[in-house]
């Protein structure tokens, strides 16, 4: 009863924190929750230093986006992949890998990665539907490739360490990227007309109108070799600012000097520097890239904070420990155990947001995996791939969602696409399941 | 007026304006959290590593989390901001869709409603027993009064909100409007 109205609140629209704190109202007899409790609740689980990183992080892509610095790293992805065919698909990954190094958060590498690369693309020949497609997948990098709010969320409410969840993190990352590489080159023959981009130069000429502090379009694209080295230096020096980023972010992290939260206000303090160093806003502009980040992170803060009262409600009425040991009476291989769990996470996904999934599903899951002898910080890897997948799957699909808004496609032009990048996530998350080296190899050095 | 919609005067052009007021001040108070937090946690990290004799700001960084999440959340309410599952909206009737959107907003007021009444009491307690945070010393009655304003903000714009659906506007039924 209890999840058939659950879902009903949610399919009408109720905001998802909303819908999980008003199903605890009306149990909260039946489950005996003191009501007073319900609203110290939300306030003693936001009041929690490690959730910092999440504002601060949405912060650091919206300023990034505002002071130029997405596009720095744009063009230096572009000058590496140059001479790769159909290199646009290829720069849109590769640079939400790096944006996913920086902000940790998918949708607002989705947002900043589609708001420069996915116009790009458009005029160079691919159809709007395949780069939103390509846009919302590779978004899932932001989540992948360390630092990520989720994986902090689960170490802060697992109790696992949050600097080895970030080294686990980095190969699963690195494959999936290495995924999507290779199924863009794959589909790209198929998308593009004869398989080319329309215009295949930019790194040549943008690198020269670097050198030459120039901007505006490029022209024709075979010149890329005639490059000279000083214009590609030049490029290169210009985006250093980009670049030291997330080298301040992730050097910051593993080097100890400050946690992932702190190196969130670091990056932070970095950008609004650059923003201001460089006059990419005024007052009234960085009030608004304020606003922006400010709606994005109340609108998280929102299901974190109030999912939490349905959470302590399920471990008060001790679900967790019943499905620990339904789990455990109904099978005894962890194998079994495992694929249950993917099956269950990517129903959860479809929906719910991935962290308010992460912060329900992790306590509920994590005792159970451990008594299978699973490794948490494995586990918590295997947790968070999964559900980011329903970031991609409908009909809490956000990554789809922004894309479609900031590319100017239609879902239903997406979906042709969007399964072949889906299949690829699946394929890395069955091996992150089944081979535990994958996301446990920093043991191994 | 729309047929098939209630007969009920507009909003007033001052209930509009107070709306839009309360909007601005609810952006300016997520705004400067967002700064706070920023400010208390680098300026944390600095006293730290250069070992400055200051007390942890990042308290404030900590107690901003407060309006940012429940000051934020009718902020997000005004914008239509929220994180929802987005099955109605894909319905071609317009009928039902104004069906579904009035139901949202009645059960949104009643979370904030009864948010507001349980927020009020924990304001209260904190006030009576003058409990303070640990490194700085901040009442802990500072952060959870944000509890009751947002509530009570989310309350004033779901009712707006209902009054302008009873009249069969739509307008203000686009995301990220405000």
């Amino acid at each position: 009863m209890v999840a058939l109205g659950l879902i009903a609140l949610l399919v009408l629209g109720v905001p998802v924190g909303v819908a999980f704190a008003l199903v605890v109202f009306v149990k909260a007899d039946a489950w005996n929750i003191d009501p007073y409790s319900l609203a110290a609740l939300p306030y003693d689980t936001i009041s929690n230093f490690p959730l910092l990183a999440i504002p601060l992080f949405l912060l650091v892509g919206e300023l990034m986006n505002r002071g130029g610095l997405v596009r720095q790293l744009t063009a230096v992805c572009d000058l590496l992949l140059a001479r790769v065919r159909a290199p646009m698909g290829h720069i849109m990954v590769a640079a939400s890998g790096l944006m996913g190094a920086i902000t940790g958060s998918s949708v607002a590498t989705v947002a900043a990665i589609g708001s420069t690369v996915g116009a790009e693309m458009g005029r160079r020949g691919y159809p709007v539907g395949y780069t939103a497609a390509l846009n919302a997948s590779a978004g899932l990098l932001g989540v992948l490739i360390p630092p990520s709010i989720p994986l902090i969320l689960y170490g802060s409410i697992v109790g696992v360490s949050i600097t080895q969840l970030f080294l686990a993190a980095v190969l699963p990352g690195i494959l999936t990227m290495g995924v999507f590489f290779l199924i863009h080159a794959l589909l790209s023959r198929r998308v593009l007309p004869g398989g080319q981009e329309s215009r295949a130069e930019p790194a040549a000429v943008r690198a020269r109108q670097a050198a030459a502090g120039q901007g505006g379009r490029a022209a024709d694209g075979a010149v890329a070799a005639a490059v000279p080295a000083t214009g590609r230096a030049a490029l290169v020096l210009r985006s250093v600012p980009a670049l030291l980023l997330p080298v301040l972010v992730l050097g910051g992290i593993y080097s100890g000097v400050f946690t992932p939260t702190e190196a969130a206000a670091v990056a932070g303090v970095y950008a609004l520097a650059v923003v201001l160093l460089a006059r990419a806003a005024r007052g009234g502009e960085l009030a608004r890239t304020f606003e922006r980040a400010a709606l994005a992170s109340a609108a998280i803060l929102v299901i974190i904070g109030f999912t939490s009262v349905f959470n302590r409600a399920m471990v008060l009425e001790q679900i967790p420990q019943a499905i620990a040991e339904f789990a455990a009476g109904y099978t005894t291989s962890a194998w079994v155990f495992l694929i249950v769990v993917n099956l269950v996470l990517l129903f959860v996904g479809m929906f719910m947001e991935t962290n308010a999934a992460t912060l329900l599903m992790g306590p509920l899951l994590a005792p159970a995996a451990i008594k299978f002898g699973i490794d948490p910080v494995h586990f918590g890897i295997i947790l968070v791939t999964n559900i980011e997948l329903g970031l991609l799957t409908p009909p809490l699909a956000t990554n789809l969602f922004v894309a479609a808004r900031t590319n100017g496609a239609r879902l239903t032009q997406m979906m042709p696409h969007v399964p072949w990048f889906m299949a690829g996530a699946l394929a890395v998350l069955l091996l992150i399941t089944f081979v535990p080296g994958v996301s446990l190899w920093y043991r191994l050095l | 007026m729309t047929a098939g919609v209630l007969a009920v005067p507009a909003v007033p052009a001052w209930l509009a304006a107070g709306e839009r007021r309360l909007y601005a001040i609810e952006k300016w108070v997520c705004v400067a959290a967002l700064a706070v937090m920023l400010a208390g946690v680098a300026v944390g990290v600095a006293i730290r590593y250069w070992n400055l004799p200051l007390p942890n700001v990042g308290e404030w960084a900590v107690v901003a989390m407060s309006p940012l999440t429940f000051v934020g959340a009718a902020m997000c309410t005004m914008a239509h901001a929220h994180i929802s599952v987005d099955v109605v909206r894909q319905l071609r009737s317009v009928a039902l869709r104004r069906l579904a959107h009035v139901l949202v907003t009645l059960l949104m007021l009643a979370f904030a409603g009864v948010y507001a009444w349980l927020g009020w009491f924990l304001f209260a307690d904190a006030l009576a027993s003058g409990e303070r945070l640990l490194d700085m010393g901040t009442p802990v009655a500072v952060p959870v009064a944000f509890i009751w304003a947002g509530m009570l903000c989310m309350m004033a714009h779901c009712l707006l909100d209902l009054w302008r659906t009873a009249r069969g506007e739509t307008a203000h039924l686009q995301e990220g409007d405000a």
